[in-house]
């Protein structure tokens, strides 16, 4: 991949594949280092690719795969977000984030696999490497969970 | 609902701009020295239980045969994952020990429609029994990509009256095709003791190729399977050679908790062959405890973590990833349970502990 083609996927995933990891690590830091970690992976990938959704699809494999490590790493450590590092978030924002914290980082997951970027059941469960009703459930519950902070019905 | 979920992760943004990433992955990448460094193949470790669970008391692991050089072929076999930094040592501590004395060549053939399946060694210790075999393909292009997947029952036969004794049943998959061949072992899960005087049979019940390739249509990734019929005979008879036995046990006795994912395993013997390691678990401990350490590794930590549970530590300091990612139990009268665990070749002479987990066991 020239640095051209990486830096194109770059400025069209980075978010996206952010996000996937945050979802996973729940903090902003390691979510960043998975990013940069899935990037690089991407970028001394030899094995071509065929369209942009092959690179897409791939990119949040990886992604998943790097953040399941992570969570195995801080298992058994307390991962403090380090508010003081993050100037641009804004407390409305800092708000939102925590209703994601509330939930469990796989339904986190599944939530923004399914619902923001819009993948089927099926294909949320591919990437995640989850089974299609382990990935209802987690979209049922999490639904449910987000629903109660909210203050909304489902 | 599915508004206030957008408004929520548009709220999630990454700590650095686009070109912050660009900048500092690309200076990352230059100071790689080694980047190249790929995985040769994966395996599940869904279907790793399975087989295992399949197998009971056996076992089933996959990876290279390179004829008698066995340095050469479980180099070719093992993962060359960036995270097993000490696999390299493993396959360099393998040419300290003498296959020849317990294990010997075999020459026999299986056809399918398209190659055979050539055998090319069996290796047997008082733990474990291995055939070493590879998967040739006479149009190697028709199966760039794919792996090797098959179907195989392996059965204790008595050599008088060619009667089955038992029989283990094993799906493998995982081996790539490379240049046209796979290069595979699989263990039998039958310690040496168990088939003195008996013969053991090699049945191809069943042989595919697969591979997973991402759908531009589908835009998702799908299984293609291609069927690859035997013809004549699926059997080989492997008779066991006791002439070629030596014992080369290690053991360690006491009481040791491994403690992994808020489980503790309580061991309380071990016993480290060329080709396996077993350890016991008292009665009254959990079945599934062991089993669970394993899920939660494989679902929560990696693959990769879970072939690094089982190390054993040499005596010039080394320490050898020697687990292959499948294991067995079972149960005893007593109620204790045996684990049994297929690892890479070690030279168990020079070998002064056995870790697992976190806990070191210092062989007696």
């Amino acid at each position: 991949m020239t640095d051209e083609e990486f830096s194109s996927n770059v400025r069209l995933y980075h978010s996206m594949i952010f996000r996937v990891a945050f979802s996973y690590v729940g903090n902003h830091a390691d979510a960043q280092d998975i990013a940069q970690d899935a990037f690089l992976k991407l970028y001394c990938e030899k094995k071509p690719f065929s369209s942009a959704e092959h690179i897409k699809a791939w990119l949040i494999r990886v992604t998943v795969n790097l953040s399941k490590n992570t969570l195995k790493a801080s298992r058994y450590a307390f991962r403090e977000e380090l508010t003081d590092n993050i100037p641009a978030k804004e407390a409305e924002e800092r708000v939102l984030d925590e209703y994601l914290l509330r939930l469990d980082p796989k339904q986190r997951a599944a939530i923004y696999l399914h619902y923001y970027e819009g993948y089927s059941v099926k294909e949320t469960a591919k990437l995640c490497g989850a089974s299609v009703s382990a990935v209802n459930m987690r979209l049922l519950r999490g639904r449910k969970e987000l629903a109660k902070m909210l203050g909304k019905g489902e | 609902m599915k508004k206030a979920i957008k408004e929520i992760y548009d709220a999630v943004t990454p700590l650095w701009s686009d070109d912050e990433l660009i900048n500092n992955t690309l200076r990352k990448a230059e100071t790689m020295e080694n980047r190249t460094s790929k995985k040769r193949f994966g395996k599940p470790f869904a279907a790793i239980c399975a087989a295992a669970v399949m197998a009971a008391a056996g076992t089933i692991t996959v990876g290279a045969v390179y004829k008698w050089d066995l340095s050469g072929f479980f180099g070719k076999a093992q993962y060359k994952d960036d995270s097993l930094a000490s696999s390299d040592a493993v396959i360099a501590n393998m040419d300290k020990v003498d296959f020849s004395r317990f294990g010997k060549p075999l020459d026999d053939v299986i056809e399918f429609e398209g190659g055979r399946v050539k055998m090319e060694a069996v290796l047997f210790d008082m733990m474990n029994v291995e055939f070493l075999y590879n998967v040739e393909f006479d149009e190697p292009e028709k199966f760039d990509g794919y792996n090797t997947e098959m179907n195989v029952e392996i059965s204790k036969v008595d050599k008088e009256s060619g009667e089955s004794e038992g029989c283990r049943f094993s799906w493998t998959n995982g081996a790539d095709i490379i240049d046209g061949v796979t290069y595979e072992y699989m263990s039998a899960g039958f310690p040496q003791d168990n088939v003195n005087d008996h013969c053991l049979r090699f049945n191809l019940k069943e042989l595919k190729a697969h591979k997973t390739y991402y759908d531009d249509e589908l835009q998702n990734f799908v299984d293609d399977y291609i069927a690859l019929p035997i013809i004549g005979s699926s059997d080989i008879l492997i008779d066991i050679d006791t002439a070629y036995y030596e014992r080369m046990i290690r053991t360690a006795h006491g009481t040791y908790e491994v403690t992994s994912y808020e489980k503790t395993l309580v061991i309380d013997s071990v016993r480290l062959s060329p080709l396996a390691l077993n350890f016991t678990t008292p009665a009254g401990v959990e079945s599934d405890t062991f089993f669970d350490i394993m899920h939660e590794m494989f679902t929560i930590g990696s693959p990769a973590e879970l072939r690094t549970f089982f190390k054993v530590r040499m005596s010039d300091g080394t320490v050898l990833d020697i687990d292959n990612g499948s294991a067995g139990s079972t149960p005893r009268d007593d109620g204790s349970l045996v684990y049994d665990i297929p690892i890479l070749p070690v030279d168990t002479a020079n070998a002064v502990a056995v870790i697992i987990g976190d806990v070191e066991i210092p062989l007696e």
